[in-house]
């Protein structure tokens, strides 16, 4: 008997304790619709004993704007996403090494497909037999889909994006997160083109595995382009970050 | 200054080295596009030191005007992995020997190797005058 009534005992209180909350949510809410940062504030301290760091609680305050007096370190009422944008608080060399990474990766995937394309434009004089199969425009057209796509996400301003920086006019940040997002289509068009070309042109047709490398090739030239974008993003988006980090 | 002179003989001695293996690489099997080699690693640092004038200080905290520098890191390491990567391609569709390649290679990463030592050492005294 006591050993069965005592787990009871401790959880009776508990169910009572969350009927209470779910009470004061439904009462709070509709009275304080002009001021829900208030409402809402002194219910992270009941929660929670660490309030600010909630990540679910996000979209409850995205929703209200002109909320001014909150410290933005820990969440911003402007935010959009509910996850933000990976904030990485590196020193000032991250920076530079991660533009010199991205640099290198971006002329790796340029001569990856290159490569591909001088050695088929030379595999017609030594073989007997001819080629079957040759590096043609085709094979071009995803590459320069993933081009396309780099310049625009790299040309893009990125405080812009974000909105962080208090432009006055809302349309440029509606602008450019709809340039990034045609970057972004640009590129995974060119990452799936390529996928397409190697399948539909290589492996299908049964080559040998000296020409299934153009297509091969082509496949690393894209996933090479790609990560040269992400890692420029990272890089020059833990600068503003760590000066951020700084005035604070 | 007797430091200063004894690594400009060094640095010259490992420079006219890289430049022999590069010539010697085009001379030996009368090809001579492994010279395209010398002159991508001879112009790999142009682009930083071009557009280290345009932005701001490393200390200035002004991360708006880092645009520029940027760009010219990110053209510098694109010239560098250019001249590695130029004699692999060449070597690998058979316009030039795998040996040829190999010297090309080493005699160019010795010339980019001289430049990023000379202004690395001789850095100090530029900046005394700035």
């Amino acid at each position: 008997m006591q050993t069965s009534s005592s787990p009871r005992t401790p959880t009776t209180p508990i169910e009572i304790h969350v009927e209470i909350e779910v009470r004061r949510d439904a009462d709070d809410e509709p009275a304080d619709h002009q001021r829900p940062d208030i409402s809402h504030g002194p219910q992270f301290g009941r929660q929670s004993p660490t309030p600010p760091s909630l990540p679910p609680q996000l979209p409850l305050i995205s929703t209200n704007s002109s909320i001014m007096s909150l410290p933005r370190s820990s969440y911003d009422p402007r935010r959009v996403c509910l996850n933000p944008f990976p904030e990485f608080t590196l020193g000032k060399h991250r920076r530079t090494i991660g533009v010199y990474i991205a640099g290198a990766l971006f002329a790796l995937a340029n001569w990856t497909f290159l490569d591909a394309a001088i050695l088929s434009a030379h595999a017609k004089k030594p073989l007997d037999p001819p080629p079957p199969v040759h590096v043609t425009f085709v094979d071009w057209v995803p590459g320069i889909c993933s081009l396309l796509g780099f310049f625009v996400i790299v040309l893009i301003d990125k405080d812009r994006v974000r909105g962080e920086e208090g432009f006055g006019d809302s349309r440029a940040v509606w602008r450019a997160r709809l340039f990034l997002f045609i970057g972004f289509a640009l590129m995974a068009g060119g990452l799936a083109g390529s996928i397409t070309v190697l399948i539909l042109k290589y492996i299908l047709e049964d080559y040998s595995e000296q020409f299934t490398y153009y297509g091969y090739a082509n496949v690393s030239q894209n996933v090479a382009l790609m990560l040269s974008a992400v890692v420029l993003w990272i890089a020059t988006s833990s600068a503003s970050e760590y000066e951020y980090n700084l005035t604070l | 200054m007797a430091a200063g002179l004894k690594t400009v003989i060094l640095l010259s001695f490992v420079l006219a080295v890289g430049f022999l293996m590069i010539i010697l690489s085009c001379a030996l099997w009368h090809n001579w596009l492994p010279l395209l080699v010398a002159l991508i690693f001879v112009l790999a640092p142009l682009p930083n030191a071009l557009f280290s004038h345009c932005g701001a200080d490393d200390f200035s905290g002004h991360y708006d005007s880092a645009g520029p520098v940027d760009l010219g890191r990110f053209i510098t390491s694109m010239i560098v992995v250019t001249g590695f990567a130029l004699p692999i391609v060449l070597a690998h569709s058979e316009v030039i020997r795998p040996a040829a390649c190999a010297m090309s290679i080493l005699g160019g990463g010795l010339v980019y190797g001289t430049i990023l030592a000379y202004s690395a050492a001789f850095k100090q005294e530029e900046s005394d005058y700035d």
